[in-house]
């Protein structure tokens, strides 16, 4: 047995492994199905300052080792997320962040403001949802990370991670820019924007015409970014993209990510999601890894 | 909600059709006429598969595939003895219980989950009508199936050699023209097949005031509600609201569908 606990900003985590935003909902479908107190904690679907119906459909496409999404942020709105949705999410049995999307510094921090009193552990900033219009420009100019961050940290006390799109020139600047603004933690990376074409009818298979890429496809290129950021900033990193085992789990925490969340996964193999911390726990075991955070950062590159 | 199920008999249709017989009692349990379960491939993805049929006491489910794809391809390959990770039963299935007679409209492999229906219409001692539309004689499948269950079989082709030459909508219409106003009160027509012919069927049923319920076949993520990958719009009241097609859906009262909303889709 290792110890999987993972301890930042003064909140433990039993395990290091969280379900990633949009693929979770707000935990009511996956909660009657599977027992959550597995799992270290889940990331809510965004929740915005106005209720959102999203993209028309076709949202999905499956492309080579991964997928492209374009569902743009369809959400119930903060009245409705706290009214409905936010008694039962509190409830849940392992840790809850709360994802935030919003369309203007003030939009943001009038979110943090009103969930400032929430049974929760923390809140992540979608800084970087690339199917919505607009979406880009918050997250990809440090200046406006750093102000928004640094304007939503006076009205929070919650833990607040920042998520960062890969969408930049310079991920290292971002997360800086987010730590000057005193963020708690980094969630890298979001999906890349990316095209799926169907040569048949000429047309984008997205209705949005473009989404957001993840899965096993992303993953090498989140695991460079991670390990960008970790030797950047000194908060800690949460990482994910395409990771489907407790081998990528290792791998993640090896670039330099304290926590990890699974996405892509949970859509087509639940269970195995809600297994990964007792496969984690058995491989951990055959590298002969007593405490889990040992492995945090420590790649040695060549 | 996870099974692994395995691969009793395979059986080809047609050159592009096939029935995969597999051993899964709990989804056979459990699995209501629309439902439909999610299969997994080598794709990253699972699919969705309506439930064609079901035997509860053998324990057995029967999933009607058109290879379209990869991972339809290796479904055709499976023997057997093979197994198979299925999710499921999911969704919102075909209710019959307002219905006190049954049609049935099916457009190419939209008819698999009708099977199911059919049956089910059958147990209840239901007059029931099929109405059947395919490319051609070749491409047809489970006419004979459905022929067992029904008091009238009507099948339309679009080459023209099986029954009615042209869609199933000709069919559908002049079938309705010749029902008589006390019948059509009580009787509910279910439909599943490509978007275009849906929104045809629901057209025709509402001009000749009968309810409807229809089958969307759209793409889907998860398949149980998280992702939101498969949005349909539909009229609640003088709204419009979006729900997912795997909760939700994939049945849904024909009249309530906004079609416009699916025309990506196929």
């Amino acid at each position: 047995m290792s110890q999987l606990n993972v301890m930042i900003h003064h909140t433990t985590f039993r395990n290091p492994i969280l379900g990633a935003s949009g693929t979770v909902g707000f935990g009511r479908e996956l909660s009657r199905l599977f027992d959550v107190s597995t799992i270290g904690g889940l990331v809510s679907k965004a929740v915005t300052p106005q209720p959102r119906r999203g993209n028309f459909a076709p949202r999905i496409a499956e492309t080579a080792q991964g997928m492209l999404n374009a569902v743009g942020l369809e959400n119930p709105g903060l009245e409705q997320f706290k009214r409905e949705v936010l008694a039962d999410f509190s409830e849940l049995n392992c840790r809850r962040i709360v994802n935030l999307a919003a369309g203007s510094i003030e939009e943001y921090v009038d979110l943090a403001r009103e969930l400032r009193e929430a049974d929760i552990d923390g809140l992540e900033l979608n800084l970087s949802c690339p199917n919505v219009k607009d979406g880009l420009s918050f997250g990809s100019d440090p200046k406006q990370i750093e102000g928004l961050m640094s304007r939503v940290r006076r009205v929070s006390d919650k833990p607040v991670w920042v998520k960062l799109t890969p969408n930049v020139t310079s991920i290292t600047d971002c997360a800086k820019a987010a730590e000057a603004g005193g963020a708690d933690g980094i969630s890298l990376i979001n999906t890349l924007l990316g095209m799926a074409i169907d040569i048949r009818s000429r047309r984008p298979i997205l209705k949005n015409n473009t989404g957001g890429l993840s899965g096993p496809a992303i993953k090498p290129i989140a695991l460079r970014m991670v390990h960008e950021v970790y030797q950047a900033v000194s908060i800690p990193v949460i990482g994910l993209g395409g990771i489907r085992c407790a081998e990528d789990v290792i791998e993640f925490m090896l670039a330099g990510a304290s926590l990890v969340q699974v996405g892509t996964l949970i859509l087509s193999d639940p269970a195995t999601f809600f297994e990964l911390p007792r496969e984690l726990d058995k491989l951990a075991d055959r590298l002969g890894v007593t405490q889990i955070t040992q492995l945090i950062g420590q790649l040695k590159t060549w | 909600m996870t099974y692994e199920a395995t691969v009793i008999d395979q059986e080809r249709l047609t050159a592009d059709v096939f029935v995969l017989t597999l051993d899964c009692p709990a989804i056979a349990k459990e699995a209501e006429p629309g439902q439909f379960v999610q299969v997994k491939t080598s794709n990253l993805l699972r699919r969705p598969f309506a439930v064609m049929d079901l035997d509860r006491a053998k324990g057995t489910i029967r999933l009607g595939i058109h290879q379209v794809g990869k991972g339809t391809n290796e479904l055709s390959q499976k023997r057997p003895g093979d197994t198979l990770s299925l999710l499921g039963p999911f969704g919102t299935g075909f209710s019959l219980a307002e219905a006190k007679r049954v049609i049935v409209v099916g457009g190419g492999s939209g008819i698999f989950p009708l099977l199911h229906l059919a049956k089910q219409a059958k147990r209840q001692a239901l007059p029931l009508t099929s109405i059947l539309g395919f490319q051609s004689r070749e491409r047809s499948f489970l006419a004979d199936d459905f022929k067992d269950l029904s008091d009238d079989l009507i099948l339309s082709s679009e080459s023209g050699d099986m029954g009615l030459t042209g869609y199933v909508t000709q069919g559908l219409q002049a079938y309705l023209e010749d029902l008589s106003e006390p019948t059509s009160s009580q009787t509910i027509l279910y439909s599943c097949g490509p978007i275009a012919m849906l929104e045809a069927v629901v057209s025709l049923a509402k001009a000749h005031h009968i309810k409807s319920y229809v089958s969307l076949e759209v793409r889907m993520g998860c398949g149980y509600g998280v992702c939101r990958g498969c949005p349909v719009d539909v009229y609640k009241g003088d709204t419009i609201e979006r729900v997912r097609c795997c909760v939700e859906g994939p049945v849904f009262s024909g009249e309530t569908v906004v079609f416009d909303s699916l025309r990506g889709e196929v």
